[in-house]
């Protein structure tokens, strides 16, 4: 279990401020954010090979302050893997455990199993530096689960690992999500890796918790204009309430109105999001009628096809992002110049923290 | 390393060989007019490294030489480390003052040595009346090579510290390790190579130095006084005879260093 309170910290250019995190036992966090954010500090700071300028690190229920990092039953594994380049594979992973003074026979009873566990028992005498990505990236879990640690800290497990590879690593991560026997905390710049993995999302934006939730609360309803963006939300637009005649709230951007989802206050300046696979790119006005939806007239800026959908760049009195599916026999996409209609419902329209904006 | 491509040798390349050449030229000429008339005349050659004054001025040397790389060893690798880690601003001061033997001229060094070390000095008087002396002694010797030896071995152990990522010593601590343990089996075993290449330049340095030397201990003598004495006092053949041992022996140790520094830490080399 690991609790973070009101945590402050600076180093350098970094600078994190006000962090307050919660993780119960075996669940699985990840923190986002965009690199340089300071997540890699975070997860020293929790490690405790840096101190905090103010708050409290809790690891299962004991205050940290003080502890040293041999002490609190942390694992950190760095993106770099930093396995010890003058030990064997074998040797990595005995490394805390001989630092536990465990007797030598049970220490080779665990290294061969966790070897087995990752299935690396072939590369038990090579040294690091031969090992290919994907191989060290299974030595530095294996070594950070041989002492058995509460908490394992995560730094970007996956980044430097070509695609196969990385798919190879999250089923390991999964593996050891279900076993609930770790609670593990994940930073990572990639939304694939959350959705994949995390039981719950922080969001670290300027050195700030932005959001917290489960991967769908914050790929979905993200909830401020920055978390939008980081999260890849391709429209994100600003504008003012108005109501209609009906008594609906729209919001007005530029000359455009679109309709909101739920009632807002008239006059508020807000931002909404509009995810690029809820806009249907329609070259006729859909017949009016059907409620709730908003049809935006714009004009094809450029269509750039993909490998499985394609996307269609739109402008016209507000910029547009529009992605559909895409499959063999479909029909002719829109032409670049084209005019057309944006269409989207309005339960699809987030609408993002209001206030000034 | 065995299938670099080959170069085609072009005129810079050439030109530079041709340069560059002359100083491999005058070290190669100095060695042979020293070897070639040594060698012409084993006998005599035999007899001086025969003579006990030789044979003790070349123990003398080696034995205060080891002594004064076993102190840095024990001293200077702890404050290399320090030096490699902090991040203080004070580091850049410490690094000026370990280096000032640097740039100090020999007789400098010397006399700044002497000060400090004879009998009525501010290190040599308690060290006196504990029964050291350092003044025409033994650890006089050791003093001044300790002394002018200092930056090489810090520096260069410095460096090796440098060059082992932090992060190594992070994971180490995080698996259990204190950090006087996460030292002495991550960081100390991955720099040894900067350890061995820092002690031999020490050592080389150590056993060199004359000027600095000869103010504290002319006597017991070591080599380079035995050489400088014996060339003053005429025996130009004598101290050549003396310098052709040394360098042989230098020669041997030398090799052998390389020998054994490319063997260590093989396995460790990143492909």
């Amino acid at each position: 279990m690991i609790a973070l309170e009101m945590l402050s910290v600076t180093a350098g250019a970094f600078r994190l401020r006000g962090i307050t995190l919660e993780a119960g036992d075996g669940e699985y966090v990840v923190l986002l954010g965009p690199s340089g954010a300071g997540k890699t500090m975070l997860l020293e700071v929790i490690a405790g090979l840096r101190a905090p300028d103010t708050g409290t690190v809790t690891l299962n229920h004991r205050d940290m302050a003080g502890v040293p990092p041999e002490h609190r039953g942390t694992a950190l594994v760095y993106q770099d893997y930093s396995l010890f380049p003058h030990m064997t594979v074998a040797g990595n992973i005995a490394y805390g455990l001989i630092r536990q003074k465990k007797p030598a026979n049970e220490i080779r009873e665990r290294v061969d199993s966790l070897l087995a566990g990752f299935g690396i028992t072939a590369l038990k005498d090579r040294y690091p530096g031969s090992l290919s990505g994907g191989e060290q990236q299974r030595v530095a879990l294996a070594r950070a689960l041989a002492t058995n640690p509460s908490v394992l800290l995560l730094d970007e497990p996956f980044a430097s690992l070509d695609p196969r590879n990385r798919d190879e690593c999250v089923r390991v991560m999964l593996e050891l999500k279900e076993a609930r026997t770790v609670t593990i905390l994940q930073v990572s710049h990639s939304g694939d890796e959350a959705y994949a993995l995390a039981d719950k999302v922080v969001v670290l934006i300027g050195g700030r918790v932005a959001q917290t939730g489960t991967p769908d609360e914050i790929f979905h309803r993200p909830i401020s204009p920055e978390v939008a963006q980081f999260v890849g939300m391709e429209n994100v637009l600003s504008g003012t309430v108005v109501r209609d005649g009906a008594g609906r709230s729209l919001v007005c951007i530029g000359s455009t109105l679109i309709l909101l989802p739920s009632s807002c206050q008239e006059g508020a300046r807000i931002s909404v999001g509009i995810p690029a696979w809820c806009i249907r790119v329609s070259p006729v006005q859909p017949a009016a009628g059907a409620p709730g939806m908003n049809c935006v007239p714009c004009r094809v800026k450029r269509v750039l096809p993909g490998k499985e959908t394609v996307t269609v760049l739109l402008d016209g009195a507000i910029p547009l992002t529009a992605v559909s599916g895409r499959s063999p026999d479909d029909r002719q996409y829109p032409l670049t110049g084209e005019h057309v209609y944006a269409v989207f419902k309005d339960t699809d329209v987030r609408v993002l923290l209001t206030g000034p904006v | 390393m065995t299938d670099s491509p080959r170069k085609k040798t072009g005129p810079c390349l050439v030109s530079f060989w041709l340069v560059g050449g002359l100083l491999v030229l005058l070290i190669v000429l100095a060695a042979a007019t020293v070897a070639v008339p040594e060698l012409a005349a084993p006998g005599h050659l035999l007899s001086v490294a025969l003579e006990a004054e030789v044979i003790q001025a070349i123990a003398v040397t080696f034995a205060a030489g080891f002594f004064a790389v076993m102190i840095l060893v024990i001293l200077g690798t702890p404050l290399a480390y320090v030096l490699a880690r902090g991040r203080s601003r004070w580091n850049g001061v410490i690094e000026t003052i370990v280096d000032l033997p640097l740039a100090l001229p020999h007789t400098v060094a010397g006399l700044m040595v002497y000060l400090l070390f004879m009998i009525r000095g501010p290190l040599g008087s308690p060290f006196y009346h504990a029964g050291i002396v350092f003044e025409d002694a033994f650890f006089g010797i050791v003093a001044a090579m300790v002394f002018v030896a200092t930056p090489y071995y810090v520096d260069a152990v410095r460096e090796g510290i440098a060059k082992v990522p932090e992060r190594l010593e992070h994971v180490a601590r995080t698996l259990g390790a204190t950090q006087f343990e996460a030292v002495r089996t991550i960081t100390l075993p991955l720099s040894v190579r900067h350890i061995l290449s820092g002690a031999f330049l020490a050592w080389g340095r150590a056993i060199g130095e004359f000027a600095a030397v000869i103010m504290i201990a002319y006597f017991p003598m070591v080599v380079s006084t035995l050489i400088y004495n014996r060339f003053t006092t005429g025996g130009l053949a004598e101290s050549r005879s003396i310098a052709f041992i040394m360098l042989v022996i230098c020669l041997v140790v030398f090799l052998a260093f390389r020998l054994v520094s490319r063997q260590w830490g093989r396995d460790h080399d990143r492909t």
